[in-house]
């Protein structure tokens, strides 16, 4: 190891910066090297200079300066934080009645709109409604005959009745159910549905005769129509009323 | 142990109130909340305190006052827009050096560097290669006139090592306080801080000599 690498540990050996081990590698070398002590010497002479400019101080004035400017910045940015507040608290006080018709008008806009989406695709017919779950059927099965043309569907209304026969469907697998379900033998792969006319005691499938004068006619019972599906637990029962118009 | 809180803020205080450490003992602390609470005054006192710190810092490493003075401007006025960010007093010397050391080094690369020729550039030329004087230094120059020499010697040195130096041999900064302000390891800062002292007792020699 020259006297170079022994210089740049002794620049640090001067201000102690030296870890023990080092330092007594320097100062062993020292001993023996006259150049190094000169070195160090002037080091230690160099080291003494800088630190007289530790002690040195400033004109007052000079950080009089620095504070007021600073002082001047902080109350100007204060002062316009707050004009920023005296300018929005009475704005936001006299735009208040404003806010709140335009809340009124946007909330009554979407009434209506959410209405008219509501209104659109159900008209007569809803989705939770018994009487509009058969007729989605015969869409996905063409075998199906549709029990009465005045009961068919207008497209519009299919896809929502799709998910509607889904729903009564899974909402029917109750025991109460199952006592309307069809013989095993009476079931077919494809869904199909049956027309069941009207059980009368006493019928001989004569013409209807209309009923005396004196007696009211008493309304009809309900058409019942059976959909049985693949699933033998789901069986969907219609009943359609019959109007019965007397001349 | 630190009793529990929702806040922050009350969490340390409480911490602090547990360890013995003193919370209005120190006036940077209680100075931090009332400038915080939109206090200017308490603000001013912030700037009083450390303003020496600040604008001498500022100094030692631009060389000169305005510019120190517009650095020091600076300093004080990203420590008010970031005050929500201390807590106590304890970390502020640190971050101030940090911030001091940051804006100075931008306002360096701003301007126009008025030193034509470097230490580096004295020592690469070999003209500071000559022996180096046994004529005692401190003893043939009055105080203003070391003083010159010095800033003169660190307006020459490098960015990293004049900050290093300055941190460690005129502010008294432990090397492990100049690593943390300076963001670099203490190998780094040793090895900037013997190279700055070596190139300073160079040029320091080297005027002297002229002189004579």
């Amino acid at each position: 190891m020259n006297c170079n690498s022994f210089e740049e540990w002794i620049a640090l050996y001067v201000e102690g910066d030296l870890n023990p081990s080092r330092a007594r590698h320097v100062e062993s070398h020292l001993e023996s090297c006259g150049s190094c002590q000169r070195f160090l010497r002037d080091l230690k002479a160099s080291q003494a200079i800088v630190k007289e400019l530790a002690a040195e101080s400033l004109d007052p004035a000079s950080f009089d300066v620095v504070r007021e400017r600073v002082m001047q910045e902080v109350n100007r940015r204060q002062a316009a934080r707050s004009a920023w507040w005296r300018f929005l608290l009475p704005s936001v006080a006299q735009w208040r009645p404003a806010w709140v018709a335009a809340m009124v008008v946007l909330v009554v806009l979407g009434f209506l709109f959410q209405w008219q989406l509501w209104r659109r695709p159900t008209g007569s017919a809803r989705p939770d409604s018994t009487v509009g779950v058969s007729p989605a059927v015969p869409k996905e099965n063409p075998g199906i005959s549709s029990p009465n043309p005045s009961q068919k569907m207008t497209p519009s209304l299919e896809p929502r009745l799709e998910v509607a026969t889904r729903q009564f469907a899974v909402h029917h697998k109750s025991p109460l159910r199952q006592e309307l379900l069809l013989p095993a033998g009476d079931q077919s792969d494809a869904v199909t549905a049956e027309f069941e006319p009207p059980i009368e005691q006493g019928s001989n499938l004569e013409p209807e005769q209309p009923p005396p004068a004196d007696v009211p006619a008493e309304p009809p019972p309900p058409l019942v129509i059976k959909l049985v599906t693949d699933d033998p637990n789901i069986v969907i029962v219609w009943l359609v009323d019959q109007e019965v118009h007397h001349n | 142990m630190a009793k529990e809180s929702g806040e922050g803020i009350l969490m340390i205080e409480d911490a602090r109130l547990d360890s013995g450490a003193p919370i209005d003992n120190d006036p940077t602390a209680v100075w931090l909340r009332q400038a915080k609470a939109g206090d200017a005054s308490a603000f001013e006192k912030i700037i009083v305190l450390h303003q020496r710190q600040v604008l001498t810092t500022s100094l030692r490493l631009l060389g000169d006052l305005k510019d120190a003075q517009d650095a020091a401007q600076e300093v004080f006025l990203r420590l008010y827009k970031y005050l929500h960010r201390f807590q106590d007093g304890r970390e502020f010397p640190p971050w101030l050096y940090r911030v001091t050391v940051n804006v100075c080094r931008d306002a360096q690369r701003r301007r126009q560097r008025t030193a034509t020729l470097s230490l580096d550039d004295l020592v690469e030329s070999g003209e500071m290669r000559e022996p180096a004087s046994s004529t005692d230094l401190e003893a043939e120059l009055t105080l203003a006139e070391k003083r010159g020499l010095v800033k003169e010697a660190l307006k020459r040195l490098p960015e990293k090592e004049r900050a290093a130096v300055v941190l460690r041999d005129i502010e008294g900064l432990s090397t492990r306080e100049v690593a943390g302000i300076l963001g670099s390891s203490e190998v780094t800062v040793r090895s900037q801080v013997s190279s700055a002292r070596m190139k300073m007792k160079l040029f320091l020699e080297r005027r002297l000599k002229r002189r004579s």
